[in-house]
């Protein structure tokens, strides 16, 4: 999957699955999940990372939940691609 | 009425510990000494001199800490509030709006808070104003000799040093973070690193940067953090758990990833009053010097009154302003043991007699949510009759997407003695939650008599 249809389902996910009241034409490709943008919550980054990895049947792992990656949509979508690539070798093997 | 004109003091007067503290505080990228805080609060107020009671707004950064710290050592009279909050009309100034700027108080602030004026001279000391989750918001003061005293006492029964990382997720605009958590930590002479607006990202990198060894959370908050850990986060991380409705599965695992585990219970008015012992949430006991007891005599199980040597000193609330009683009624509902301590079901008032016997709903969302496939439940008294008595209804926000109602039946029915089975259950994708992250009863009780 290349990296624009994964941001275009991260933002799908933005403004249908997360309580943001925020639409899909409102979200930036460089929007930051952190204070100075969309400002996830406690509860809304829980659900962000539980949604990303059954949409994209990826694990997320605790080494991936940092402040640098959720810094933009496209590292998010960065991290997404690097899990699907992992995973598409476990499925060869 | 000031400090000094209270009752003489035996007790020790922890404010030169707090001013003379090794600790260090951690936020927002700083690193900061307590007597560089001190100093930058104390050139802080001179530069707010011309206020008498300010608000200070959400303590999200050094210098709303800096003064919180200032007021306290120095007895300067402030109000703190969360960063939302509207600042109440007794204050004559907010401190801490967006950009960290003073404002005179809006004229449109006096519709939760008594006037300014109407009660005379108000109280000296650090006011905190509640939360307004079980009803009106209130202004409590408390004198700071008090509040440091009661700190101590936690400090003291945790067991808190000066070779601890204390990690803070929880606000410290309410008696918990500040009273439990901050101040205890300073006394020790401990790090503190402070996460005003926690979530898994910030928690991660905290318990990576500053391998704490005390983490302070509330349930609701804690789920969130640690729903993806199944494994010991450190060998030397004890856990500080405070609020209602914390589920036994939820406590099984915060003791998988933390070494101890510790319930506290207080309140806004009191501070702490009782902290359970390490991995045992069953039993509460209360610190040095408080006493609790039924409010009738004698009784297993009833409301809990305190007599706590460092309780508040005055409310503010729409009727006035009162002094706080000697022996304090929590309206929670407590079984006592023998051993003097304690366990707290729930709220008196979200309590009723069902077939003889009395049902805290507390105490039955504690058990739902111990189902499989339960994330959130909430217990709702109907106004009807069933076999029982009221009717209780059960909302429910799934973790899973297999259970059904049915399920919640069957597991009702293995579970829960038949005068606790709910009545009716709705499942609901998303529960509404207040700010703190806690269901939002009114709403969901509001939702689900409109639509049922």
């Amino acid at each position: 999957m290349d990296k624009s249809r994964v941001i275009d389902l991260l933002k799908r996910i933005i403004a249908d699955d997360l309580d943001l009241n925020i639409g899909y034409d409102q979200i930036d490709d460089a929007a930051s999940f952190l204070e100075d943008g969309l400002a996830l919550d406690s509860i809304s980054m829980a659900e962000f990372i539980n949604l990303l990895e059954g949409r994209f049947q990826i694990r997320i792992l605790d080494e991936d939940l940092e402040t640098a990656t959720f810094r933009s949509l496209d590292s998010v979508a960065a991290l997404v691609q690097s899990r699907m690539a992992e995973r598409a070798c476990e499925v060869e093997a | 009425m000031s400090a000094a004109e209270r009752a003489p003091r035996f007790d020790r007067d922890w404010t030169d510990a707090l001013a003379g503290s090794a600790g260090t505080v951690h936020l927002g990228g700083e690193a900061v000494s307590v007597q560089a805080l001190l100093a930058r609060g104390r050139a802080g107020w001179q530069a707010h001199a011309a206020y008498r009671f300010p608000a200070l707004r959400g303590i999200g950064d050094i210098d709303l800490l800096s003064l919180l710290l200032a007021a306290i050592v120095d007895r300067r009279p402030a109000l703190l509030c969360a960063a939302e909050a509207v600042a109440p009309a007794a204050c004559d100034g907010t401190i801490g709006t967006a950009a960290g700027t003073v404002t005179a108080v809006a004229a449109d602030a006096h519709e939760r808070s008594p006037a300014a004026g109407e009660y005379g001279r108000y109280p000296d000391g650090l006011a905190v104003l509640s939360s307004g989750t079980l009803g009106a918001p209130k202004i409590i003061w408390h004198d700071p000799h008090d509040l440091l005293a009661t700190s101590a006492l936690a400090m003291q029964r945790l067991g808190l040093c000066a070779h601890d990382r204390v990690l803070v997720t929880v606000p410290l605009h309410h008696m918990y973070g500040l009273g439990a958590a901050l101040i205890p930590a300073l006394l020790a002479g401990a790090q503190v690193h402070l996460l005003p607006k926690a979530n898994l990202l910030s928690f991660n990198e905290a318990l990576r940067t500053a391998a704490p060894t005390w983490v302070y959370s509330t349930p609701h908050l804690l789920r969130t953090l640690v729903q993806r850990k199944h494994s010991p986060i450190s060998d030397n991380c004890s856990l500080v758990l405070a609020g209602d409705g914390i589920p036994a599965p939820l406590h099984e695992h915060a003791q998988r990833i933390f070494q101890r585990v510790f319930d506290l219970y207080g309140s806004s008015e009191l501070g702490v009053i009782a902290i359970s012992g390490a991995n045992r949430p069953q039993t509460l006991h209360p610190l040095d010097g408080v006493r609790v007891f039924p409010a009738e005599a004698g009784a297993e199980q009833a409301r809990l009154i305190v007599r706590h040597p460092h309780a508040a000193t005055h409310i503010a609330h729409a009727d006035g302003l009162v002094a706080v009683p000697p022996a304090w009624d929590t309206r929670d509902i407590a079984v006592f043991h023998d051993d003097g301590g304690f366990a707290i079901q729930g709220r008196a008032d979200l309590s009723l007699n069902r077939a003889g016997k009395l049902l805290v709903l507390a105490d039955l969302e504690r058990a739902i949510m111990g189902w499989p496939g339960v994330e959130i439940a909430v217990a709702i008294a109907l106004d009807e009759d069933a076999a029982a008595g009221k009717a209780i209804a059960a909302v429910i926000q799934p973790s899973s997407p297999a259970l059904t109602v049915d399920t919640l039946k069957q597991h009702a029915a293995n579970t829960l003695p038949a005068f606790a089975r709910p009545d009716r259950y709705l499942l609901a994708a998303e529960l509404p939650r207040l700010g703190s992250g806690k269901p939002d009863r009114n709403t969901i009780t509001k939702d689900y008599q409109r639509h049922g």
